[in-house]
């Protein structure tokens, strides 16, 4: 029997919320912030709801976030979103994605030697490590008060390199067509775009939750929204350069090799494209306004990104 | 002999159309008018092609096997069999037309040829449409009454339309596409019809099915392949222009 790899979160345990706090995240009068809820002021009140009670469960890793979201031995009804965003943030699932974008930017780099190229590949290798070590500062949640200016200094940075990467995003698909890339190129730069466009909005969500460790919660929703509004952008390119590839194969000028690619990665494109998981992510964020609780089909009508 | 697929840039595209676009394909390719087996087919009895007959995406799976029997119908049975495989659909294509009388160059891209084979079935279809079907059809190209071109005029409009490549010239290869099959296999294709495309239909339907009757019916324009080929050839234009005005990755 295969033995299937399991990583822990924790999560709000909701049975320990008392029902007005519950009633309010659902209604948008409450929201949960780093574990704690905070009465949002819409009808009068403010400050702290209540400390919400955490609950360790156990997950399957698996290939993608809504399957571990959806597997995971929750004892009570949870948003997906939040899991979503516990699984970006308390385990390695990003650091294990992250290798194999870092072996795709190191190869396409290594073809194509054109000077923007090599310093754009570092840039792509600066945001995700910067991700990666964001991640980690928020994995200390016992010694949380002790990171605070930690948490704070790397948010600016983090928003520079995801502008540089997205441009490189951007521009790098317009290489794809071009006579001079050959078909291993075209698929390199086709898995980059995937791949990074995938992880994207991971980072995104631990951006957002950098922000609401350094209690700059306003910051933190904004993170959301702009990075919702950009990486918007960067996928309506990746659908158009798609879109492109396969006229070029429609019109005979494509050749064998890139129509075999295409075939290749249609159905995870397609994925990627229409992701519930990313679409969720950049709705609620790391921990953000709960109001999708428990409600997965409302969960799903999350406004569309792309 | 084996069925084996020529590596062909221009038929590439058939490994993502739909299963009834393909079916119909394989359809004019494996039967005759009839409905009678062609006897010269190898499509159905090979071990592939055999191996998905239950599977409701048999054609979409097998499109390479259905693209190697087309290169197969276009070349010579002596030559098939000494290289191996058959000619490649440009070359199939370049030869429709020719038997057709359609004049073309000789760097003519695929898409190009495509366009003049329905160039020419307008053109002669466009002679049988009465005076207000073919007002009807400028209307529908969206050529304005006040600057309306008359006679020959008027169909250069049509085929500038087709050459440009838009949604005109889908729906053109549409009803074209669709006459073939309401010929051969006695219906119409399976196509999301809008009220563009329903209208034009309505106006070309005719005249088009009684261009296609003859080219696929009267003996000096077909022999025992080219009753297979130009369907064919027809049915790819038509497949082509679907995926170029739809965008796949949607």
């Amino acid at each position: 029997m295969i033995s299937q790899k399991m990583t822990e979160v924790w999560i709000p345990d909701w049975t320990r919320v008392r029902p007005d706090v519950l009633d309010a995240l659902k209604n948008g009068r409450a929201m949960l912030r780093e574990g704690v809820a905070y009465w949002t002021g819409v009808d009068g009140q403010r400050g702290i709801a209540q400390h919400v009670p955490l609950i360790k469960t156990q997950l399957a890793e698996g290939a993608n976030l809504l399957q571990m979201a959806g597997a995971a031995a929750v004892p009570v009804a949870a948003a997906t979103g939040v899991i979503l965003a516990a699984i970006v943030i308390q385990t390695r699932y990003i650091s294990n994605k992250l290798d194999h974008i870092q072996k795709t930017i190191d190869n396409v780099a290594k073809d194509v030697r054109a000077q923007h190229i090599l310093f754009y590949a570092d840039k792509v290798s600066e945001y995700f490590g910067a991700v990666d070590a964001a991640r980690t500062i928020l994995s200390f949640r016992d010694i949380a008060d002790e990171t605070f200016d930690v948490a704070s200094s790397l948010i600016g940075p983090l928003a520079v390199h995801r502008h540089q990467l997205l441009s490189f995003a951007d521009n790098i698909g317009l290489l794809l067509n071009q006579p001079s890339i050959s078909d291993e190129h075209f698929e390199l730069i086709l898995d980059f775009l995937h791949h990074t466009l995938d992880l994207v909005p991971k980072g995104i969500c631990i951006e957002s939750a950098l922000a609401v460790r350094a209690g700059k919660f306003g910051l933190a929703d904004r993170i959301i929204e702009a990075g919702r509004d950009r990486y918007s952008i960067a996928l309506h390119g990746y659908r158009a350069v798609l879109n492109e590839s396969f006229q070029e194969i429609v019109k005979g000028r494509a050749g064998t090799g890139r129509s075999a690619v295409i075939r290749r990665m249609e159905t995870s494109a397609r994925a990627l494209l229409e992701s519930g998981e990313n679409r969720l992510l950049l709705t609620v964020g790391a921990e953000g306004s709960l109001r999708f609780l428990g409600e997965s089909n409302e969960e799903l009508a999350a406004p569309k990104v792309g | 002999m084996t069925l084996t697929y020529r590596t062909d840039p221009d038929l590439e595209f058939l490994a993502f159309c739909d299963e009834s676009d393909l079916s119909v394909l394989a359809r004019y390719l494996t039967h005759d008018r009839d409905g009678k087996p062609r006897t010269t087919e190898q499509l159905t009895s090979h071990p592939e092609y055999l191996r998905h007959a239950r599977d409701p995406e048999r054609h979409r799976k097998c499109w390479q096997l259905i693209a190697a029997e087309l290169q197969h119908f276009g070349g010579d049975t002596i030559a098939n069999l000494l290289r191996g495989q058959g000619v490649t659909y440009n070359e199939i294509l370049r030869d429709v037309c020719s038997r057709l009388n359609v004049s073309y160059k000789k760097d003519d891209s695929t898409i190009q040829l495509e366009n003049k084979l329905l160039e020419k079935i307008i053109s002669d279809a466009w002679e049988k449409l009465s005076n207000s079907d073919q007002r009807n059809l400028l209307d529908e190209i969206g050529i304005p009454s006040d600057t309306r071109p008359l006679g020959p005029a008027a169909l250069a409009a049509i085929i500038g339309a087709i050459r440009s490549g838009g949604f005109m010239s889908y729906r053109i290869a549409v009803v074209v596409a669709n006459s073939v099959s309401r010929a051969l296999i006695g219906r119409g294709l399976t196509v999301a019809a809008n009220q563009g495309l329903v209208r034009t239909v309505a106006i070309l339907g005719g005249p088009v099915g009684w261009v296609i009757s003859a080219l696929l019916f009267i003996p000096v324009f077909t022999g025992p392949a080219y009753r297979v080929t130009i369907p064919a050839v027809l049915h790819v234009a038509y497949m082509r222009k679907r995926h170029l005005n739809n965008e796949h990755f949607s």
